[in-house]
């Protein structure tokens, strides 16, 4: 049995958008406190780690351990439905294999969609030493990735003892946003080592797209040349996601 | 889990035979740069391709990207798929490597972008790539062959997959005859994957097999490719044999005619063979035409033993050596210049129409004289102004 209730049915929407910005189909992993998705694109680029903890629904039942998989794109579509200040019930038809979505507004409506019979792949932990560790507002995060997407397909992190500094490259011209201690985007910056990292925005900033609308801070991690982690940080427990570098 | 994974090789060392092959495969991925051709593994099912590839990445630390070429219907899944990911490092932190399987099942003719797009990939890939596939003389395959290394994988030999079935009959604890074991692995004819679903059928139901539990599994058949059809003609002396050698294969008589046809000479080295085999062949061809013009099939057996019985027959012993089989350069040839030709043929229509004949007639009684006309200037352009005026 598993079923919950959220007053806002647009706060799963969030969640269910910040997967799919890398997977469309991922296993949900739900037991009795917690619910928990960990998915990989296919070619290992970039991962996302999510989870909910029980308290973050209005109300949340699940009595044992089960994997439900389940097509990301198709649920988003339902989800696209949603009003505002609708209240969303999901819950779980074991035997016919089907989850039920109810939006409660003026009048109850509800879909009903297929869980796919999937494994997960196995996702080995990461181990991962970051000499930059930066924290700053998302709002920040996502101008300055649309910024660099509209000079480059990729963006370029560096950090110094004194700044942090993003930027592009392109035909066009370059693009480059400086964040010195002082400013009030950046919350934080601890530097080990100065690091310097390039990454596909193609990744990035789908991901920051996803990942805005459910938080407002988020931490950045990374080295030189090695895969860069975002913490995005939500009330209801944790949305990370991991990416590999750009190859020069 | 099922045997055919639970029993899957996990390094070279684990691998039935395809020494060679394992050795073309690690040669080729140390000296991989980007830039460099990827790599076409190809043979029967079941010899072992995905599994030496598998066993590469296990032995070099890689992570391995696994798909399938069915999952891709169209060049935009394809690049959605893995085309942005091409420059990007793995989240593992280690080398990459992309396997590709059965890209001779991109289904269709609408996926001819898809063929682009996987050698747009291989172009601009940061890391290596293997492409599987059954037959790589596939035409679909034929824009991709210039970008990628092709290596060869054996069939399996019946010996082989019976020993392997031994060892996974005694791991599973199956009680089973030496002989049934023999019976699996000859019906599989080298397929090794079908050879331990089928154990795995038998060993399911019960933990001893006899005989008569083998009429459960259905009859299997297979089609064999044109290398080892080439390979029965050439060294059989018997006309049984080569006639036979057909049978299966999955191509049809005209291609494998030129098949033979483009090999006799790599084969025989007697002048005197070589002659008579090419007699027989040109007999083959004769009764071909006859089959077409005359609408009468009944002669395509004749053309059939011609071909096959006719050219094994015409050497004195079998020569003990390997030979190369190689694509027909005629067929090669007019692949290549499908294009020009269509131009050509485009051409010769208008001027019949104008000329109020056909093509036919055209290209016979007109064109050698226009070709000389054209050698002057001033003619070639008023023939060009005016080729390109009737166009509408």
């Amino acid at each position: 049995m598993f079923r919950f209730r959220l007053s806002s049915a647009r706060a799963w929407r969030n969640v269910v958008t910040a997967i799919s910005a890398l997977v469309d189909e991922a296993v949900f992993n739900i037991d009795p406190e917690v619910l928990r998705v960990r998915a990989m694109d296919p070619s290992h680029v970039a991962m996302v780690d999510l989870e909910w903890r029980k308290e973050a629904f209005d109300e949340y039942a699940c009595d044992k351990p089960l994997s439900l998989g389940i097509n990301i794109n198709d649920m988003l579509k339902l989800l696209r439905r949603v009003g505002e200040d609708e209240v969303l019930d999901l819950y779980l038809d074991e035997a016919a294999a089907k989850l039920f979505l109810k939006f409660s507004g003026k009048y109850i409506r509800t879909f009903s969609m297929a869980t796919l019979d999937i494994t997960g792949e196995e996702i080995p932990a990461l181990k991962v030493t970051f000499n930059t560790k930066a924290r700053l507002t998302t709002k920040c995060l996502l101008q300055t990735v649309e910024d660099a997407a509209t000079i480059s397909d990729n963006i370029r992190f560096e950090a110094t003892q004194e700044k942090l500094t993003m930027g592009a490259q392109g035909d066009m011209g370059t693009f480059s946003v400086d964040l010195d201690r002082s400013s009030e985007a950046l919350l934080d910056l601890q530097v080990k080592e100065p690091s310097k990292a390039t990454f596909s925005l193609n990744f990035l900033s789908q991901i920051v797209k996803a990942a805005a609308p459910s938080s407002d801070i988020v931490t950045i991690e990374f080295s030189t040349n090695i895969p860069i982690k975002l913490s995005f940080e939500i009330p209801q427990g944790r949305l990370e996601y991991v990416v590999a570098p750009y190859i020069e | 889990m099922s045997w055919v994974s639970r029993y899957r090789p996990r390094s070279f060392k684990e691998v039935l035979d395809q020494k060679e092959a394992i050795e073309t495969l690690m040669a080729w991925y140390k000296n991989w740069k980007p830039g460099s051709k990827a790599m076409l593994l190809y043979g029967p099912p079941g010899c072992g391709k995905t599994v030496i590839v598998e066993a590469l990445a296990q032995e070099e630390g890689l992570d391995l990207i696994e798909m399938n070429a069915s999952d891709f219907r169209s060049a935009e899944a394809i690049e959605a798929r893995i085309g942005r990911s091409m420059a990007q490092a793995s989240i593992f932190q280690r080398p990459k490597l992309f396997l590709i399987d059965e890209v001779d099942g991109l289904a269709g003719e609408e996926d001819r972008g898809g063929v682009g797009a996987i050698i747009q990939i291989i172009k601009g890939s940061k890391h290596p790539i293997v492409l599987t596939a059954n037959d790589p003389y596939n035409e679909r395959l034929r824009t991709i062959r210039p970008y990628c290394q092709l290596v060869r994988m054996r069939r399996l030999g019946i010996r082989d997959v019976q020993r392997y079935l031994e060892r996974i009959a005694e791991l599973e604890g199956l009680s089973i005859d030496e002989s049934v074991l023999k019976i699996i692995a000859s019906r599989s004819q080298g397929d090794l994957r079908s050879a331990i679903n089928d154990l795995e059928v038998l060993g399911r139901g019960s933990r001893i097999i006899r005989d008569e539990d083998l009429s459960s599994l259905g009859f299997r058949e297979r089609q064999t490719d044109i290398f080892e059809a080439l390979q029965a003609i050439f060294k059989t002396k018997s006309l049984m044999t080569a006639k036979l050698s057909l049978n299966e294969v999955d191509k049809d008589l005209e291609e494998v005619f030129w098949w033979i046809e483009n090999n006799i000479a790599e084969e025989y080295e007697d002048p005197l063979e070589i002659a008579k085999a090419f007699d027989a062949l040109s007999k083959a061809d004769l009764f071909m035409s006859r089959v077409i013009f005359r609408q009468n099939w009944k002669l395509q057996a004749y053309a059939v033993d011609l071909m096959t019985g006719g050219v094994a027959l015409a050497k004195r012993e079998p020569y003990r050596k390997f030979t190369r089989y190689t694509y027909p350069s005629n067929i090669a040839l007019l692949g290549r210049t499908k294009g020009e030709r269509s131009e050509a043929l485009k051409a010769l229509g208008k001027l019949g129409s104008i000329l109020h004949c056909s093509r036919r007639k055209v290209r016979a009684e007109f064109l050698p004289y226009l070709k000389i006309m054209a050698k002057r200037p001033d003619f070639k352009e008023r023939l060009d102004a005016f080729m390109e005026a009737s166009e509408d």
